[in-house]
C-alpha cells in the first residue's frame, strides 16, 4: 500500500510515537460503539474529525481494513453534507474524500474512487488536489474528471467593486474566471446606490461562458465610520443602521446607507453617554460620500465641588478618580452625563457622599459639608445566613445615627474570622486593620464577632481611624443593636472645634477686668485696645470678672461684633470689637475619654463647616497619641502637620508638642527637642490650644532649661 | 502596705519626723513600695513634707522621686499625689535658684497631671517663673487662670496669692505701659493700738503688719482682717522681715533671730578664725534654700550663714555701709549700701549680681523688694520713698508729701506686700501709713 508522502511522513512519526498507543485511546473513547442511525439527524463535526483522525491513524499503520471501516463510518453519518453545508464540516468531509481516495487509488478500486473523486468536484469546483500532495497519478485522474464535470464563467462587473453572486450565493472572485459546475446558473450583481442586475447563463463542462453586468446607479450612498463602535445612525429621520465594531476596536467598521437622492439631507448619530452628532449635507450628484470616521466626543459636564480641603480622594460610582483643582481651591470634575455618585474622603477620615446629574455641557456644582465617615465592616465568625442577618440588623441601626456619614462595607468581615474581628479592637492585627483603612475613607470603624457559645451576641469593636488608642468594645444581642447606637451618638458629640479669638489678655481687677497686655495683629489690637484699660460693660451690659468676659466670648461664638465700654485715664470710651475664629484642640487626660476626643478629632466630627484645619487635626491627634504614651505616633504626627506660621495658635504650637514628645519617652532625642522648643519660643504671642490660649513662652523656655541641664550633665 | 511600713508611719507621732527613727526613709521605702496601693502616696508625700520641714532635702527629693516613680501616669492616671511630688520636686529646684527647670516640673504637672488644686499651684509658680523672666503677658495669663480657676479646683490659697501677684503686675508693668501712676493714694493705718514711736516694719504677703515701737517698747501684729493688733513682748528695736516660710523674723540685738511663735536661733561669725556673736544684729533676711544673710551694725557687714546656722563668710566689703537688706520672689539677696549709695544685688547664693539702683540719696535708711525685684528704698532725711524695676530702671518717688495729702516726717522704715503695697513706719508722725 503506498500513502502520499505527506502522510508517509506523518505516519513514520506517529509509529515512533507510539501510534498503537493513539489507536487504543481512541477506542477507549468509544468511537466504535456510535450507532450509525445517529449521524443522520446530527452531524457533530466532533465526532467526525475522531473517526477520521482514527482511520488515517489505521491506514498510516498499514491496517486498510480498519481504515476504511472507520471511514465508512464517518460517511455514513457525512451523507447529508454537501456544497451548502457550513465550512467546517465541508472541509471535514473534503478531507475524508481525500483519503478514501488515495486509498482507493493504492488499493486500485477505480469504480469507488471516482465516485469519492466526483464528490469531492461537486463539493468545490474549485477544488484542486494537487494542493494536497497527492499522487500524480491520482491527480491526473481527478481532473480528468473535473473536466467532465466543471465550466466556467468570465464575469465582467461594473461597477468593478458590486458584489457577485452565483444562485443567490455569494461569490468571493479571485479572478474573473468562476469554476462553476456544468448546467444552469443565475449570476447577479449588487452594491449600494445602483440597481440590482441578474442573468441565468447555461455553462457546459469544460467551456467557459462570459457575462456581463452592468449596473445602472439608483441613488447615492454615504458611509460613515464612527469612533467608538455602536452609534445609531439616523438618516432624514430613519434609522439606517448601528455602526458596528471593527476587528482591531479602535473604531467601527463603515456603515454605508443608500438611497440618498440628490439634494439636502440630515444625518444624526448618537451613542450612549456622547455628544450627538449633526449634520446637514447636500447631495449634489448620484455619487458615494464618504463622512470618514467620527470621533465620538463625551457628553460631559462640569462638577465643581467646594470647601473639600487638602488632601482629599473623590470616589465617582465606586471608582477613585484624578482632579484638578480650581484658584479657589474647589475641585473639578468633568463628568460623563447621567447620574453619579460622588464619594469624598479627606484626610482624618471625613468624609462627604452625594450625588449629581450631569446633563451635556452644564455645571453642577456641590457645597461639600464633611462629616465623619462611619464604616460598618460586617460580622465576623457563624455562617453566612447568621452574617447576613446580624449585618442588616446593625446597618438598620447604624443608617439612624444621623451624626456619621455611614459607609456599608459589611462584606469586609466575610473574609476574616471572629478571632481577627476582636483583635483589631486590640490594634494587634495591624495591618488588617490598616488595609481597612486604607480602602474605606472613614474616621471610625465597626466591625463585628460572633460570640463563640452565643451566637444571639454580637461583640463589636469601634475604633477610630490611625488611632494606637484602645477602642471600644460592646457586645449586642443581634437582634438589638440599640447599644450600637447609643454608643456610636455618644462618640459623636461636638467638640468644639474653633472659637472665638479676641486678643485680650485680661486680669481682674478691684473694679472689673483690666487689660493686661494686647496681642499684635489680633482683633483686640485693630479695635484700639491698649494695656491698662478698664472693660467696663459689653454690649450695655456689666462685665466684672475675666471669667465672666471669657464666658461671655465663648457663648457668642466668632464672627461676632460687640461695642466694648472701657475706661482709660480715667476717660470712658467705646471700642467695637470684632471677633474673629481660631481652631482649638484639646487635651483628654482622662483615657476613658480618649476614644471620644479621639474618634471626634480623628474623623473631625464637629468639622461640619469645615473650618477646622488639618494640621490642627493632626496637632488634636498627636496631643491624644502623647497622652496615651504613643510618642514615636506623636511625633510622626507632628511632623506632618504643616501649621501656619503667622498665627499666635499654630506652627510654633506644633513645634512646642514636638519638643515635648522628642524629650519624652525611653530614648529621647535632646538635640531635635531643643530645636524644635526654641522655634516655638521664638515666637513670643504663640499659645497653646487657641489663640487666646496659653502662652507658649513660659512652658517652653522651662522645658529648655531642663533638657540644658540633662545635656549638661 | 507592708506590714513594716505601716508600722513606721503610725508610730510617727506628732512630728513628721518621728517614723524617720534615724533611718534613711528613702532607703525604707524603696523595697517595700513595689506593692503599695495608691493611696499611700498621700503617706509618702507627708513624709516627705516632714523631711523638707527639717532641712532633710535630700531625703525630701528623693521620696518625691520615690512617688513619681512608683506611681507612675500610666498606671495610676489620677493620682494626684504624684502631681503633689512634682510641684514639691520644682519647688525644690526653686529653692537653689533654678527656677526654669522649677518650671518644667510645673509644666509637666499642668499638661500631664488629672486637674486637681496641685495643678493650679503649678500654674501659679510657673506664673512666677515667668515673671523672673520678665514675661509679663505669660504671667498675666497663668496668674488669671489660676483666679479663674480658683472656683473649680479649690485651692483658695494659690488663687489669693494669684491675685496679690496680679494686682502687683498690674500696678507697675500694665500702669506702666498706660503711663498712670502705679500709686494714688495713702493713708495712715489704724493698727487698733495708739503709737508711740514706730521704727520698723514688715509686712506678710497678705498685709498682714509686723510693727516695731521703739518707745512702747513692744511687736504689734495687725491682721488687716481685724481690728485689734496682737501685742507681743519683745524688747527689739532692729528690723524684722516676713519670711519665705510665711513666718515673721524678729532680729535682736544680741540673741539672735527670733521666729515668732517658733524658736530663737543664735549665730556665732567665724571671722578672722575667731568665733564671736553677733553685736548688734538689726535686718536680715532668709533665702529659699534656707541661707542667712544678717545685718550687723558693730561692725556694719551682712554675713552669711547656712540653713543649719554655720558661718560662711561676709557678704559685703570693708568699704560698704550695708544699712538693710532683702529678698525678691526668685531669693535675690538686696543689701543698701549706704556708702555708694546703691542697691546692690547678690544671687541666691550670694555671688555679687550688680547694682539695681542708685541715686543721690541724703540718708538711705531702708530698702524692700518685691517679688517682681522692683526695689524701694527710703530716704530717711528727704522723706521720700525711691522705686525702682529690676534693670535698675528708676519707677516713681513717693513723698514727701504722699498722694492724700499725707506728709512723711520722720520715716524710718518700710515693707512692701506681695501686692505692691508699701507700709511706712514714720516715727515722728507716729503712724503706719498705707501708700497702694
Amino acid at each position: 500500500m503506498r500513502v502520499p508522502r505527506a502522510r508517509a511522513t506523518r505516519a513514520r512519526r506517529l509509529r515512533a510515537e507510539g501510534g498503537r498507543c493513539l489507536l487504543a485511546v481512541l477506542a477507549l473513547v468509544g468511537i466504535g460503539a456510535v450507532p450509525p442511525a445517529a449521524a443522520a439527524q446530527e452531524i457533530d463535526p466532533e465526532t467526525l474529525r475522531l473517526f477520521l483522525a482514527r482511520a488515517e491513524a489505521l491506514l498510516d499503520v498499514g491496517d486498510a481494513a480498519a481504515g476504511m471501516s472507520t471511514l465508512d463510518r464517518l460517511f455514513a453519518r457525512a451523507e447529508s453534507i454537501d456544497a451548502d453545508s457550513p465550512e467546517p464540516l465541508r472541509l471535514l468531509l473534503q478531507r475524508a474524500l481525500e483519503t478514501r481516495a488515495a486509498a482507493r487509488w493504492e488499493s486500485g478500486s477505480r469504480q469507488e474512487l471516482d465516485t469519492d473523486l466526483d464528490r469531492l468536484i461537486r463539493l468545490d469546483p474549485g477544488y484542486d488536489l494537487a494542493t494536497t500532495g497527492a499522487e500524480e497519478g491520482l491527480m491526473a485522474r481527478f481532473n480528468r474528471r473535473r473536466e467532465r464535470l466543471v465550466g466556467f464563467l468570465r464575469v465582467g462587473l461594473a461597477p468593478a467593486d458590486a458584489e457577485l453572486m452565483l444562485n443567490g450565493v455569494r461569490v468571493e472572485r479571485i479572478g474573473d474566471i468562476i469554476p462553476v459546475l456544468a448546467g444552469d446558473h443565475v449570476v447577479s450583481a449588487r452594491r449600494r446606490g445602483f440597481a440590482p442586475q441578474q442573468e441565468e447563463v447555461s455553462v457546459r463542462a469544460n467551456r467557459t461562458e462570459g457575462v456581463g453586468l452592468t449596473l445602472e446607479r439608483s441613488s447615492a450612498t454615504v458611509q460613515v465610520a464612527t469612533s467608538p463602535a455602536g452609534a445609531r445612525v439616523v438618516l432624514d429621520g430613519e434609522l439606517v443602521g448601528t455602526t458596528a465594531a471593527s476587528v482591531d476596536g479602535t473604531a467601527s467598521v463603515p456603515l454605508v446607507v443608500e438611497g440618498l437622492l440628490p439634494g439636502w439631507h440630515e444625518i444624526e448619530i448618537t451613542l450612549a453617554n456622547h455628544r450627538p452628532f449633526r449634520q446637514r449635507f447636500e447631495v449634489p450628484t448620484l455619487t458615494d460620500y464618504d463622512l470618514g470616521t467620527l470621533d465620538m466626543r463625551l457628553a460631559v459636564g462640569a462638577v465643581t465641588l467646594r470647601g473639600v480641603p487638602e488632601p482629599a480622594e473623590v470616589w465617582i460610582d465606586g471608582g477613585s478618580v484624578a482632579f484638578t483643582r480650581g484658584g479657589d481651591g474647589s475641585i473639578r470634575l468633568q463628568l460623563s452625563v447621567g447620574d453619579h455618585d460622588i464619594l469624598i474622603g479627606t484626610s482624618g477620615g471625613r468624609v462627604w457622599s452625594g450625588s449629581v446629574a450631569v446633563v451635556d455641557g452644564g455645571t453642577a456644582s456641590r457645597n461639600v459639608r464633611l462629616a465623619a465617615g462611619l464604616a460598618f465592616l460586617g460580622v465576623a465568625g457563624s455562617d453566612a445566613l447568621d452574617r447576613e442577618s446580624a449585618n442588616e440588623a446593625i446597618l438598620r441601626a447604624l443608617r439612624q445615627v444621623t451624626a456619621w456619614t455611614l459607609l456599608d462595607r459589611s462584606s469586609f468581615a466575610a473574609d476574616i474570622s471572629a478571632g481577627e474581628a476582636l483583635q483589631l479592637g486590640d490594634g494587634s492585627q495591624q495591618d488588617l486593620r490598616r488595609r481597612f483603612e486604607h480602602e474605606t475613607p472613614a474616621g471610625l470603624f465597626v466591625i463585628g464577632a460572633f460570640d463563640q457559645r452565643d451566637r444571639g451576641i454580637v461583640h463589636l469593636n469601634i475604633w477610630a481611624v490611625g488611632a494606637a488608642l484602645p477602642s471600644a468594645r460592646i457586645s449586642i444581642l443581634q437582634g438589638d443593636p440599640e447599644a450600637l447606637r447609643e454608643a456610636l451618638q455618644a462618640l459623636a458629640l461636638p467638640l468644639p472645634e474653633v472659637r472665638p479669638w479676641h486678643g485680650l489678655v485680661l486680669l481682674d481687677g478691684p473694679l472689673g477686668p483690666i487689660v493686661g497686655a494686647v496681642d499684635p495683629d489680633s482683633p483686640a489690637a485693630r479695635a484700639g485696645f491698649a494695656a491698662g484699660d478698664r472693660l467696663v460693660s459689653l454690649d450695655g451690659g456689666g462685665v466684672t470678672t475675666t471669667r465672666a468676659f471669657s464666658d461671655w466670648v465663648v457663648a457668642a461664638g466668632p464672627q461676632r461684633s460687640v461695642d466694648i465700654a472701657i475706661e482709660r485715664g480715667g476717660q470712658a470710651r467705646s471700642l467695637r470689637l470684632d471677633l474673629d475664629s481660631s481652631p482649638q484642640v484639646a487635651t483628654a487626660a482622662n483615657p476613658t475619654t480618649a476614644l471620644n476626643w479621639w474618634a471626634r478629632a480623628a474623623a473631625g466630627i464637629s468639622a461640619a463647616d469645615g473650618t477646622q484645619p488639618i494640621w490642627a487635626l493632626h496637632l488634636q491627634q498627636a496631643l491624644l497619641l502623647i497622652n496615651s504614651g504613643q510618642t514615636d505616633a506623636a511625633v510622626e504626627m507632628l511632623w506632618d502637620a504643616a501649621a501656619p506660621a503667622d498665627s499666635p495658635f499654630g506652627q510654633a504650637a506644633v513645634d512646642y508638642w514636638l519638643g515635648v514628645t522628642l524629650s519624652m519617652g525611653t530614648n529621647p532625642d535632646f538635640s531635635a527637642a531643643r530645636n524644635a522648643l526654641n522655634r516655638a519660643a521664638g515666637a513670643p504671642d504663640a499659645r497653646l490650644f487657641h489663640n487666646d490660649g496659653p502662652f507658649i513662652g513660659p512652658r517652653a523656655r522651662a522645658r529648655i532649661a531642663r533638657i540644658a541641664a540633662i545635656t549638661e550633665r | 502596705m507592708s506590714r513594716q511600713l505601716r508600722s513606721v508611719i503610725e508610730d510617727r507621732g506628732s512630728s513628721p519626723l518621728g517614723l524617720l527613727g534615724g533611718l534613711s526613709v528613702v532607703a525604707l521605702l524603696v523595697p517595700l513600695l513595689a506593692a503599695t496601693p495608691q493611696s499611700d502616696a498621700e503617706t509618702i508625700f507627708a513624709t516627705a513634707e516632714g523631711l523638707l520641714h527639717t532641712g532633710r532635702v535630700a531625703e525630701a527629693r528623693a521620696a518625691y522621686l520615690e512617688i513619681v516613680d512608683t506611681f507612675p501616669r500610666a498606671t495610676h492616671p489620677q493620682l494626684v499625689w504624684r502631681a503633689a511630688a512634682r510641684v514639691g520636686l520644682g519647688d525644690l529646684l526653686w529653692r537653689n535658684g533654678d527656677w526654669q527647670r522649677a518650671g518644667a516640673e510645673y509644666v509637666d504637672v499642668i499638661e500631664f497631671e488629672p486637674r486637681s488644686k496641685w495643678t493650679s499651684r503649678a500654674r501659679l509658680k510657673l506664673a512666677y517663673v515667668a515673671l523672673a523672666g520678665e514675661d509679663w503677658a505669660g504671667a498675666i495669663d497663668l496668674l488669671q487662670r489660676v483666679v479663674s480657676a480658683a472656683g473649680t479646683v479649690a485651692d483658695t490659697s494659690a488663687a489669693a496669692a494669684a491675685r496679690r501677684t496680679l494686682a502687683l503686675v498690674e500696678r507697675f508693668h500694665v500702669r506702666g505701659a498706660s503711663s498712670a501712676a502705679p500709686y494714688t493714694r495713702a493713708s495712715v493705718i489704724n493698727m487698733g493700738a495708739e503709737l508711740d514711736r514706730p521704727v520698723a516694719i514688715a509686712a506678710s504677703a497678705d498685709g498682714q503688719v509686723l510693727l516695731i515701737d521703739e518707745g512702747a517698747p513692744a511687736v504689734l501684729l495687725k491682721d488687716p482682717a481685724r481690728d485689734a493688733a496682737s501685742r507681743l513682748t519683745y524688747n527689739a528695736h532692729s528690723r524684722p522681715w516676713w519670711g519665705v516660710d510665711g513666718l515673721p523674723y524678729l532680729p535682736t540685738r544680741k540673741a539672735g533671730v527670733i521666729a515668732l511663735g517658733g524658736s530663737r536661733l543664735g549665730f556665732m561669725s567665724n571671722e578672722r578664725g575667731r568665733s564671736m556673736p553677733l553685736k548688734d544684729l538689726q535686718a536680715g533676711v532668709r533665702t529659699p534654700n534656707g541661707c542667712w544673710f544678717l545685718l550687723d551694725a558693730d561692725p556694719r557687714r551682712v554675713l552669711k550663714f547656712d540653713s543649719d546656722g554655720t558661718y560662711r563668710g561676709l557678704a559685703t566689703t570693708t568699704r560698704e555701709e550695708p544699712v538693710d537688706v532683702a529678698i525678691d520672689g526668685v531669693g535675690r539677696l538686696y543689701i543698701l549700701d549706704r556708702a555708694s549709695s546703691q542697691v546692690i544685688r547678690f544671687s541666691a547664693d550670694g555671688e555679687r549680681d550688680g547694682i539695681v539702683a542708685t541715686a543721690r540719696w541724703r540718708r538711705p535708711e531702708a530698702l524692700a523688694v518685691d517679688r517682681l525685684g522692683n526695689s524701694y528704698v527710703l530716704d530717711r532725711d528727704a522723706r521720700t520713698i525711691d522705686i525702682f524695676s529690676s534693670t535698675g530702671q528708676r519707677l516713681g518717688r513717693l513723698g514727701p508729701t504722699l498722694p492724700g495729702n499725707i506728709e512723711l516726717r520722720s520715716p524710718r522704715d518700710l515693707a512692701v506686700d506681695a501686692s505692691g503695697r508699701i507700709y511706712i513706719a514714720d516715727r515722728n508722725l507716729r503712724a503706719v501709713v498705707l501708700v497702694e
